[in-house]
């Protein structure tokens, strides 16, 4: 077995996370990737099925497709059954406010997990979802999922204003069925960093919410996975987080490998600075030949090198009590070269008709 | 001043716990119903440490003072709805029947949930991202 299949620093498979199309039905105040109802980008089905069977020979054993709103991507169920073919885990994002038995009976047994977004009580996910009645449309459309038994979740957007209400989201979570919530903070990266420039959580909102998830979830019977870590797992951990050099694996500097709907393929989080991409799905030979190249030229030695020094920072003289990782990685990229970005292939992008 | 929407989450946390604190006035108001009550307070338990947020009462009754764990359940409910809190229903064993020779029951006061653990005490596995990436 891979190194990369065991020694994620999640201790999960590596994920690939595709985000095929920015369409969705609204426009969140906080999306990251500047998705709604007037964008149109979209990744056609073959780059895709060439880009996951590359990921499957580089190690990635979970697909995690997100969006915009994967419901709106026709090619959705092939999407999944070829990950399926390839033996991956499948999971998708949704806002499931479009979850009827129409649109999701084709999809239930392709999906291993399906995560719902839900920021909070009925008036704070319909302020942050800019969008009166998006609460009540979701949860009305959970019975559809429920019946289908297929495993759901929740996904909570930490913010620095909103600790309080993962209560009510672990407590909805419970009375629903679901079976986890995943507490994600918000990174100012998209139109959130227009929308919320000040509300991304800092290390006592972090700390906080780790608290309430441990617990809330213990009373309730709910598995509550906060994307953080404390200053203790920082130190015990350094040989999870910080790969060794010289990186010759992909998935075990990149973890979570993103691909965008313009088909940009970036390490980790959106966050990471572009030079430190590895390139557009559209350029020659895919997937397999974008990691190799980037490899080559060092990318996963200078990835791996802001990891180290990330981790140093935050183990030195101030330590802070709690962290989200990868964004913190992501800040050491932006300090090791100057922003240039990679420019998506032209012919890469299709509008659907 | 901040508003609610400005305020930090945390600071609104930490609002509630402080609310669900269990002021000397409730628990004195406890003590004095008890006091009335025929029953026998076997075990007392509080929840939340120096700032407690819970009680919990185990009580027991002799067989002819069994109609007096209905009032103290009255007591318990008016209790709960002056007070808040999430209340746990009675758990109540009766011995003997038709006629009880012995009634066991306990009573929750305000928050008896788990406290919060520290930071220290947070196991498991690195949370860089959870299972949905």
């Amino acid at each position: 077995m891979a190194e990369s299949q065991t020694s994620s620093p999640t201790g999960i498979a590596p994920v690939l996370q595709i985000h095929p199309t920015r369409r969705c039905n609204i426009a969140c105040a906080h999306c990251y990737s500047v998705s709604g109802p007037t964008a149109r980008e979209e990744l056609p089905l073959e780059l895709l099925s060439g880009c996951l069977a590359d990921a499957a020979r580089l190690g990635y054993r979970q697909l995690a497709v997100s969006g915009g709103e994967p419901l709106l991507y026709r090619p959705l169920p092939d999407l999944l059954a070829r990950a399926r073919e390839l033996g991956m885990v499948t999971t998708i994002t949704s806002n499931g406010m479009l979850l009827t038995a129409r649109r999701w009976e084709p999809l239930a047994a392709l999906v291993d997990v399906l995560a719902i977004s839900i920021d909070g009580t009925p008036e704070e996910h319909d302020v942050i979802r800019r969008c009166d009645g998006a609460f009540a449309r979701t949860t009305a459309n959970l019975e559809v999922v429920r019946s289908s038994e297929t495993p759901f979740g929740f996904i909570f957007t930490l913010t620095q204003h909103n600790a309080d209400s993962l209560e009510f989201v672990i407590r909805l979570a419970a009375e629903e069925g679901a079976r986890s919530v995943q507490v994600h903070p918000l990174t100012a990266v998209g139109r959130a960093a227009e929308t919320m420039p000040h509300a991304r959580p800092d290390e006592i909102e972090l700390a906080t919410a780790l608290c309430e998830a441990s617990m809330l979830g213990r009373e309730l019977g709910v598995v509550v996975h906060v994307d953080a870590i404390t200053a203790d797992q920082l130190r015990e951990h350094r040989c999870s987080l910080v790969p060794r050099t010289p990186v010759t694996d992909l998935a075990a500097v990149a973890p979570v490998l993103i691909v965008d709907a313009d088909g940009t393929v970036i390490p980790l989080t959106h966050d990471v600075s572009p030079p430190l991409r590895l390139g557009s799905l559209g350029e020659a030979g895919g997937l397999a030949t974008l990691a190799d190249e980037w490899l080559a030229a060092g990318g996963g030695d200078r990835l791996a090198e802001a990891c180290g020094r990330a981790w140093a920072e935050l183990t030195g003289a101030i330590v802070p009590l709690a962290v989200y990782w990868y964004d913190e990685v992501a800040a050491q990229t932006r300090a090791l070269a100057p922003a240039d970005g990679v420019r998506p292939h032209p012919e890469l992008v299709t509008t659907p008709a | 001043m901040a508003t609610t929407r400005e305020k930090r989450g945390s600071e609104k946390v930490m609002a509630a716990w402080k609310a669900r604190v269990l002021t000397e006035a409730s628990i004195k108001e406890i003590a004095a119903s008890f006091e009335k009550s025929p029953a026998t307070i076997e075990g007392a338990t509080f929840f939340g440490g120096e700032h407690s947020t819970g009680l919990s009462l185990s009580l027991s009754y002799e067989g002819d003072d069994g109609p007096w764990c209905g009032n103290d359940i009255l007591f318990w409910l008016k209790w709960h709805l002056g007070h808040g809190g999430n209340p746990r229903p009675p758990r109540i064993i009766i011995n003997g029947t038709p006629f009880p020779d012995l009634v066991r029951m306990e009573l929750d006061f305000g928050h008896v949930a788990e406290q919060a653990a520290g930071l220290q005490d947070l196991a498991g596995e690195i949370g860089a991202i959870g299972v949905h990436g």
